[in-house]
């Protein structure tokens, strides 16, 4: 996956607003906005909707987000719209192409919703950062790893894949600062 | 760290930390107060000095602040000192880095912290014979720190400023040796500076005039003011008041004692004036201090401005020239004094002379005797690289005539660039002759090298001593003719022809004339796809030619692989002009071939013979075969 700099991404976004920046910005922004829905508490068949919904309203919105990061970060936003959708005017507007004209953009977040917000994309992002390092790695390496993050103990990933406990220790040590690494790579470059 | 890594979210926070605490952009961001943990270091009448650090910076640092920012006349005077540090940026001079106001709107500037000692407390510490410092501040040492601040002041002198209180107080030497000077709070303007700000220089003037009255006040540090300044009044007080101090402050480097002694100021303000003051070594016997020191010193602390240095870059001579053994300006020079100085500037250089001297005494003998064996050696060396040349000459010869020998085989053989390059080898190894030049130029003509061909052949007539046989003759005009045609393109046979005939049309020469057709005709440009045909237009119109008949000869198959049928022409009976070219097959049944060998006998050179590239040869039963030619060819009779 290609990566840029935060504000050059959006700006790439907003400037070109072509299917390739649509196709780029659907596919990286796509799982998070579907697990910020999810944790609102949407019934289960109704939110590849509201994705969808807010996809195209923040598609089409976009050219009004001014990036400031003393006052928030795009994924804020993000939330922003997504919340709107859902609670106000997505069972509303039945017919999509009314959407984008009535709709206003809350400007405030509340905290429970920012909460979501910082949740999901703690999960998002390390997911992401992930699926980057593991490719390079070997299966025991990933597998143990994987396990570790889980919660599983060092004893019974020992046992069950059988690699020795100083094994897991080491990889771990060598995983963490190129996880680390990629984290912050990726909170600067995606908001 | 690693215990605490045990889910993703916790990977998260991780880098989040990692992130805030190693970037440097973002604890700029969080500047909230610039300075901060400040405790006090020094203070003056004024101002307290403040170590603090400088969190935009990252570095410690000395900040200046009022004891009383509500004194009005104590604020001016406060940046007034920050204002002519800040004009001077000198190594020896404290450097200022930021004047402001804080969050009070009080005054402040910040300074390089220095981390060391005051010149006071070393003085101290020598008066009191530390032990340890007395190793650490030798005289050497001492002059040395003497330098540098006579250098900060030559400096700030220069910019236009005088100090005005100069005293060891007011030097800080550094734990690595740095000195500066610092204090400038009672600094005057003396001179104007381009560079100077003109709104400053007023400002501070006005300044200077209202409350530092050059004249009028007593301002400074009894025991290093000088008579001028201690007098007060109207009295004119210059950067010659600086040398004054300076005088004293040397005066204390090589006593360890004060140059004015009193109890008191008042005392000290009435020595000062007297102007008497007792020479360093008679109030120290016991310290050795150099005359020369003692010269400099006693001329700075003149009571008369004019008859004291009239600049600290005298002062810094006078230093240099005791220092490097010559006499000061101060000293009054004697004969036995400058011989002495001689003597001690030149110590090492008396040792090494008289180590020179016998060095080069015991040198010259050894090396008188290594000559004389040297050149028995030369001579021996000599005789024997005299045959070694010899030696090499003979080979050299010998291998140019072998390469002579490969050159003339590969010319008949047809093989005229080989030729050329075995020829220029053989030039370059021993010279060449008559002969080599001939063939030389011969096998470039072939190639069409013409005007090439042209100067070979007549370097060759330079080394005739007769007159060039008629052959020669006759080609060097050829060679000029074909050279002034200065033709681009290769010459076509055609073309060729006429002006070959011209001077080689007898029966003779055959070799090099049908060596010449058959490269025009091998290297002329074809027509793609059109070679053959063309290559037999130009056979047949040659044999033509030759036999003054119409010749129609048929050529099939493909360069290197050419069959060339002639049978059937009972008019042909010369086909030497084709004799070098290459045929698998040649077809001369049905003629009546009468001249077929290129020459009449090859005793010596039995292998060029004529025809040696036709592979296969057709003949009717009892044809003749010349017996110098097709020796190398399968002859097909019928």
């Amino acid at each position: 996956m290609k990566h840029y700099t935060r504000q050059t991404l959006l700006q790439k976004i907003k400037d070109t607003h072509s299917e390739d920046s649509w196709n780029e910005f659907v596919t990286i922004y796509r799982p998070y906005i579907y697990h910020v829905i999810r944790s609102f508490g949407v019934k289960y068949d109704e939110i590849e909707d509201h994705v969808q919904n807010t996809l195209v309203i923040c598609w089409k919105k976009l050219p009004e987000f001014n990036y400031e990061p003393q006052k928030g970060c795009f994924r804020y936003w993000l939330c922003r719209v997504a919340k709107s959708m859902v609670y106000n005017h997505g069972q509303k507007f039945s017919r999509r192409a009314e959407l984008d004209k009535k709709i206003e953009i809350p400007t405030t977040l509340s905290p429970e919703i920012e909460e979501i917000s910082d949740r999901e994309w703690i999960d998002f992002i390390t997911k992401m950062d992930w699926d980057n390092i593991k490719t390079d790695l070997s299966k025991n390496a990933r597998l143990s790893f994987e396990a570790l993050m889980e919660g599983e103990s060092l004893d019974s990933i020992s046992e069950r894949l059988s690699i020795p406990r100083n094994t897991i220790s080491v990889n771990k040590k060598r995983i963490t600062p190129k996880m680390v690494k990629k984290i912050q790579q990726l909170k600067r470059e995606l908001g | 760290m690693d215990d605490e890594i045990n889910n993703w979210k916790s990977l998260y926070k991780l880098a989040e930390e990692d992130g805030r605490e190693n970037s440097l952009l973002y604890s700029l961001w969080n500047v909230e107060n610039r300075y901060e943990s400040s405790e006090i270091t020094g203070s003056g009448a004024m101002k307290n000095i403040i170590r603090t650090e400088d969190t935009v910076s990252g570095r410690v640092i000395a900040k200046a602040v009022l004891k009383n920012p509500q004194d009005e006349q104590a604020v001016e005077s406060f940046l007034r000192e920050a204002r002519i540090t800040a004009m001077l940026q000198h190594p020896n001079i404290v450097p200022l880095y930021d004047i402001g106001l804080d969050d009070q709107g009080h005054p402040y500037f910040t300074m390089k912290l220095i981390k060391g000692l005051s010149l006071r407390v070393i003085l101290d510490k020598l008066i009191n014979k530390d032990p340890q410092t007395l190793k650490d501040y030798p005289l050497p040492k001492r002059i040395d720190i003497f330098l540098k601040v006579c250098e900060a002041l030559a400096y700030a002198h220069s910019r236009g400023i005088a100090h005005l209180d100069l005293k060891p107080d007011n030097i800080t030497v550094s734990t690595f040796g740095d000195v500066v000077v610092c204090d400038w709070g009672l600094a005057a303007i003396i001179g104007h500076n381009d560079d100077m700000d003109v709104s400053l220089l007023e400002s501070l003037d006005y300044y200077s005039k209202r409350y530092y009255t050059l004249s009028g006040e007593i301002k400074g540090t009894p025991g290093y003011m000088s008579p001028e300044q201690a007098k007060g009044g109207d009295t004119v007080k210059d950067e010659r008041s600086d040398i004054f101090a300076l005088g004293s402050i040397l005066y204390e480097l090589l006593s360890l004692g004060n140059a004015i002694d009193g109890e008191g100021a008042k005392e000290i303000i009435s020595e000062t004036l007297t102007g008497h003051f007792v020479k360093p070594s008679k109030k120290r016997p016991d310290l050795i201090i150099p005359e020369s020191l003692e010269a400099i010193c006693m001329k700075a602390l003149h009571l008369s401005p004019q008859e004291r240095y009239q600049s600290v870059e005298k002062i810094i001579s006078d230093i240099d020239a005791y220092r490097n053994g010559f006499l000061t300006e101060a000293e009054e020079a004697s004969f036995a004094k400058q011989l002495t100085l001689l003597y001690k500037r030149n110590k090492s250089i008396c040792l090494l002379a008289m180590m020179l001297v016998s060095v080069i005494v015991i040198g010259s003998l050894v090396f008188i005797e290594s000559l004389r064996k040297e050149k028995q050696l030369t001579t021996k060396a000599l005789e024997k690289s005299e045959t070694l040349l010899d030696m090499n000459k003979k080979i050299s010869r010998e291998a140019s005539l072998s390469y002579r020998f490969k050159a003339r085989t590969d010319y008949y053989r047809f093989l005229p660039s080989q030729a050329v390059e075995a020829y220029e080898a053989a030039h370059i190894l021993h010279g060449g002759d008559f002969r080599s030049y001939l063939y030389l130029a011969k096998s470039l003509c072939v190639q069409q090298r013409f005007s090439e061909a042209k100067e070979k052949l007549s370097r060759g007539h330079e080394l005739l001593v007769k007159k060039p046989e008629e052959f020669s003759l006759l080609t060097m005009q050829l060679y000029s003719d074909l050279a002034a045609l200065n033709s681009h393109k290769v010459l076509s046979v055609q073309e060729l022809y006429p002006i070959v005939k011209k001077y080689l049309g007898t029966d003779s020469y055959m070799i090099f004339k049908s060596q010449l057709f058959t490269w025009a005709i091998l290297n002329t440009e074809r027509t793609a796809g059109n070679e053959i045909e063309e290559i037999k237009a130009d056979l047949n119109w040659l044999l033509s030619q030759e036999n003054k008949t119409p010749i129609n000869g048929k050529l099939s198959g493909r360069y290197m692989g050419l069959k060339f049928d002639l049978s059937g022409h009972p008019q042909l009976h010369d086909i030497r002009s084709i004799s070098q070219f290459t045929f698998t097959e040649l077809n001369i049944r049905g003629c009546d071939v009468k001249e077929m060998a290129l020459v009449k006998a090859f005793p010596r050179y039995p292998n060029m013979d004529s025809f040696q590239r036709v592979a296969n040869l057709l003949l009717d039963e009892g044809q003749a075969v010349h017996k110098y030619a097709f020796t190398k060819t399968k002859l097909l009779r019928k």
